[in-house]
């Protein structure tokens, strides 16, 4: 049984459509890429896996159904639950992603599984795990003190302390450094290793999908336009869409030698795309 | 230190201002307090001679350098009206106002948090419709109405309710000190508590109405500004409900800016209680103060003017202290 | 993750808006209507007082002390009157009728409340677009001067100098605009500082526009809502400060027809008639949040911002 199964789910935002029935699977410890342009829905579609729309989009249809447990279906205390146990995030803008007012290492404990002995321990171990140097004296400190960089690392240690089983990573190097992103995909692909988690990455960017995901879901207006494994899509992409997007990408040509940082041209492109609608 | 000795600094400067200003004032009211304490028939050589004891026959700068040597050493002058030093009047008289401001304030706090809070968490419109209609009333009803509104209500509909005093003066009080109210909580007297309780609740409420009015809606908008964090979602996918995130999440962050807007609300409402004191017959240094104008008892305006603007400074100050507690970014890295 | 909010955003401002947008919409109405209901009545009672008022509000009768409401007055025989309609609202511990005093003291709350408004707000606008346009020292003194009317107790000082000035209408008008227009100081300057320091003061001032023009004609309409605003609050916290020195009878000379000196007289013989207290607290109440739900709203009309 694959771990999380999307079947047919639609959202509406007041009677406007948001997603027209979307499948989706993703395996344990596999890397499921999501990918599309602004308005795609491919954010929608994280955060109604995860149960925090807006207050104004609901779903109008589907299931979504991790591990066999259909979550429409559940109570809210239940699914709550649930979401703290076996899902977590990874969000897009680590600058407004940790309260302001709450220590790190307060904001980390909370994460941490149900009969943790030392929480204190467990959440420098958590710290010095994604590589934040002086971990001890960060996790008293208060985010403001930390770059954008180093505050993606601790949500990326609160997302793995859970220890859930499906990881969603919602454009997380987005607001990101260009010399940052590289060392943040790294550390989110080794730890995906590290725990086996099944792990949605959600993106833009087919570049980096190239790099990680082990399957595509190409998304655009709502709808699902192609899915297909990773090597198949760069390689021979079915989908007309796919193939422009695939086109307007430049090619990672020489695998394996690590990512290069997303071309300055493709993220003007790709903000002349969000201007357009 | 060196921050607190300029704070100590500014205090005192802010206060000899305040009492510059005042004591010119009050040396151009017409009307002579010694003729009020003039029996009829008085000889011109009585006169002189209070006026020599009171200091009136001095220029008016004379009189403000002595009156200061004087105030350095706590010492205030003589209550033309009571023939008591200010210092004991006002000592006497200040624990019913800080009750009456502390209980105040307590309600203030109590009703806006309940209600700032139960507007967020519920996200029903009605609800936040009813919570602003309320709040936009009760601040736009100065306190001096509500107390005339209460005092209405209670003669036509609960005439059992005391709307005079801080106790009944038929029944005996053995306090040690001159705050009643905490002194009957402190030492367990629960009956006395309850009873001075029924005198106090009514100016208190007044005096309560649009600081909490003022509170609900800086802190209601600050709280649904916090809720539409992104760390508010990602706070969602840690199981949180909505109450707990509202509580752990937005809570802190939404009192930054309200502690700033309070301070000066408070101090509103500490300068209401002259009114309301009077409304209601409660014997603190505010219905003092008006007494005092009108029976131009300068030494004694002077007195509580300058404890009045002392509260306001401190309020200031700790509200100051409190913002940059509650705000991390502001801590100083030690 | 931020398309698809900004494009319900969008959708929600073409579309007819949202449920809190739409009934904002029509709770501004509301507020117009019952605020020009409330200005209105107060405004023909002010200008009409003698036509509509039954009595003289001045005249003693010890006939009829403390009178009840024509409602409840069940006892003709005792007052020696045969309509109670004669005295609708009844009459005070000097047999004074209410209704007249009610309907005259509305005159008194106009003057001192719209005299109050345009004062405070001539000199808080004048301080207030000095010290944010030209900042500096001018700034300094302006801000400091602020700051030490705002560390007296309002009421307190309000009372200290009427005692000062005596009690006249002149003195009371005075006393409250001196004390009340730091109110407008404050938001004129906050604001003046704010547009100081945008593009279209620049293409002003590069167009050649003098500091007047400049201030009158792009720093002034944009502040405009919410002086009108503030305008119509200052208007019934006037109306409140008169009542307020008269409750401590130190306005206007006791014995005139002013809510004030009803709600004071009111409040002495509460326990014997009711109505004398609450028929003018009931005006003041009124009167206050028709002149918030009018400036409200107006501020809801004439900010392009608060609109959309």
């Amino acid at each position: 049984m694959s771990l999380l199964q999307v079947d047919s789910l639609s959202l509406g935002l007041r009677g406007t459509p948001v997603l027209r029935s979307v499948n989706l699977t993703i395996e344990a410890s596999e890397i499921a890429g999501v990918v599309g342009e602004s308005g795609a829905g491919k954010s929608m579609l994280g955060k109604a896996i995860l149960g925090v729309l807006p207050r104004d989009v609901t779903v109008t249809g589907g299931a979504i159904r991790l591990g066999g447990t259909d979550l429409l279906a559940l109570r809210p205390r239940a699914r709550r639950a649930l979401l703290k146990r076996d899902m977590a995030l990874i969000p897009q803008d680590p600058l407004s992603a940790l309260n302001p007012c709450r220590t790190i290492s307060a904001q980390l404990a909370e994460v941490l599984p149900r009969g943790t002995v030392d929480a204190k321990l467990e959440v420098i171990r958590w710290l010095d795990a994604v590589r934040i140097p002086s971990a001890t004296k960060v996790a008293k400190s208060f985010p403001h003190v930390l770059s954008g960089g180093m505050r993606q690392r601790a949500l990326i240690a609160a997302a793995f302390a859970s220890r859930p089983k499906l990881v969603i990573a919602d454009e997380p190097t987005t607001a990101l450094d260009v010399t940052v992103q590289k060392d943040i995909l790294n550390l989110i692909r080794e730890m995906q290793r590290e725990t086996g988690v099944g792990l949605m990455f959600v993106t833009h960017d087919l570049c980096v999908v190239a790099k990680i995901c082990h399957s595509v879901t190409v998304m655009h207006g709502g709808r699902v336009i192609e899915q297909a494994a990773c090597t198949d899509l760069i390689n021979r992409p079915g989908h007309a869409y796919s193939q422009a997007l695939l086109a307007a990408t430049p090619r990672p040509d020489q695998a394996g030698q690590g990512l290069e940082p997303v071309p300055t041209a493709l993220i003007e492109r790709m903000i002349a795309g969000a201007g357009d609608g | 230190m060196a921050r607190l000795l300029v704070t100590i600094g500014s205090i005192f400067l802010t206060l000899l201002g305040v009492s510059v200003v005042i004591f010119v004032i009050l040396r151009l009211v017409p009307g002579d307090p010694i003729s009020m304490m003039l029996p009829p028939g008085a000889t011109d050589e009585v006169r002189a001679n209070l006026e020599r004891l009171y200091g009136l026959d001095k220029s008016i700068p004379a009189q403000y350098v002595i009156w200061l040597r004087n105030v350095a050493w706590l010492d205030f002058g003589m209550s033309t009206q009571f023939r008591l030093p200010v210092m004991e009047i006002i000592l006497d008289r200040l624990p019913a106002t800080l009750e009456l401001v502390l209980l105040a304030s307590l309600i203030a706090l109590v009703l806006a948090f309940a209600f700032s809070i139960l507007a967020v968490w519920l996200q029903v419109d009605s609800a936040t419709l009813a919570i602003d209609g309320l709040a936009g009333l009760a601040q736009a009803i100065p306190d001096f109405l509500w107390a005339l509104i209460f005092i209405l209500a209670v003669t036509l509909f609960a005439p059992m309710m005391p709307i005079s005093g801080r106790f009944d003066p038929r029944t005996a009080q053995d306090f040690a000190t001159n705050f009643y109210l905490l002194e009957s909580l402190v030492t367990f007297r629960f009956d006395a508590f309850a009873e001075l309780m029924r005198y106090a609740v009514l100016p208190a409420l007044a005096l309560s109405l649009p600081l909490a009015a003022g509170i609900t809606r800086v802190l209601k908008g600050a709280l649904e500004e916090a809720m539409a964090q992104d760390y508010v979602m990602l706070a969602q996918t840690k199981g949180k409900s909505r109450l707990a995130i509202v509580l752990g999440e937005a809570l802190r962050n939404a009192m930054i800016p309200t502690i700033a807007l309070t301070s000066v609300q408070l101090t509103f409402l500490i300068g209401g209680t002259v009114l309301i004191e009077r409304q209601f017959s409660w014997p603190g240094i505010g219905s003092t103060a008006i007494s005092a104008v009108i029976n131009r008892d300068l030494p004694l305006i002077q007195g509580i003017v300058l404890v009045f603007a002392l509260i306001f400074i401190l309020i200031n100050l700790a509200s100051n202290e409190l913002y940059r507690a509650a705000d991390p970014r502001l801590r100083t890295e030690r | 993750m931020s398309s698809v909010e900004s494009f319900s955003l969008e959708k929600g401002r073409g579309g007819g808006g949202t449920g809190l947008e739409r009934s904002a919409e029509k709770i501004s109405l509301l507020r117009m209507v019952f605020g020009c209901a409330a200005i209105g009545t107060l405004l023909i009672a002010a200008l009409f007082a003698p036509w509509i008022a039954p009595h003289d509000p001045t005249l003693d009768d010890l006939f009829l002390i403390n009178m009840p409401p024509a409602w409840l007055n069940d006892d003709l025989a005792y007052f020696g009157i045969e309509n109670a309609w004669a005295y609708p609202l009844g009459t005070d511990s000097l047999g004074r009728d209410v209704t007249s005093r009610l309907i005259y003291g509305a005159r008194l709350a106009v003057i001192v409340g719209v005299s109050v408004a345009c004062l405070a707000a001539l000199a808080g606008v004048i301080l207030g677009a000095l010290a944010g346009f030209y900042g500096g020292w001018v700034d300094n003194v302006i801000s400091r001067i602020v700051d030490v009317w705002l560390s007296f107790p309002p009421v307190l000082l309000s009372i200290i100098l009427v005692a000062m000035l005596g009690t006249t209408l002149t003195s009371v008008i005075i006393v409250v605009a001196v004390i009340d227009w730091t109110r407008f100081a404050r938001v004129v300057r906050a604001d003046v500082l704010q547009q100081r320091s945008r593009d279209y003061i620049d293409a002003a001032r590069i167009t050649g526009g003098s500091d007047l023009s400049i201030l009158i004609r792009e720093v002034l309409p944009n502040v405009l809502p919410l002086l009108v605003t503030l305008f119509f609050f200052e208007i019934g916290i006037a109306i409140t400060v008169e009542t307020i020195l008269s409750f401590v009878s130190l306005s206007v000379s006791s014995g005139a027809a002013t809510w004030g000196d009803m709600i004071a007289e009111g409040r002495r013989v509460i326990n014997e008639a009711w109505w004398v207290m609450a028929f003018p607290v009931g005006a003041l109440v009124i009167t206050i949040l028709g002149l918030n739900a009018t400036g409200d709203a107006l501020r809801f009309y004439l900010d392009p911002v608060l609109r959309k």
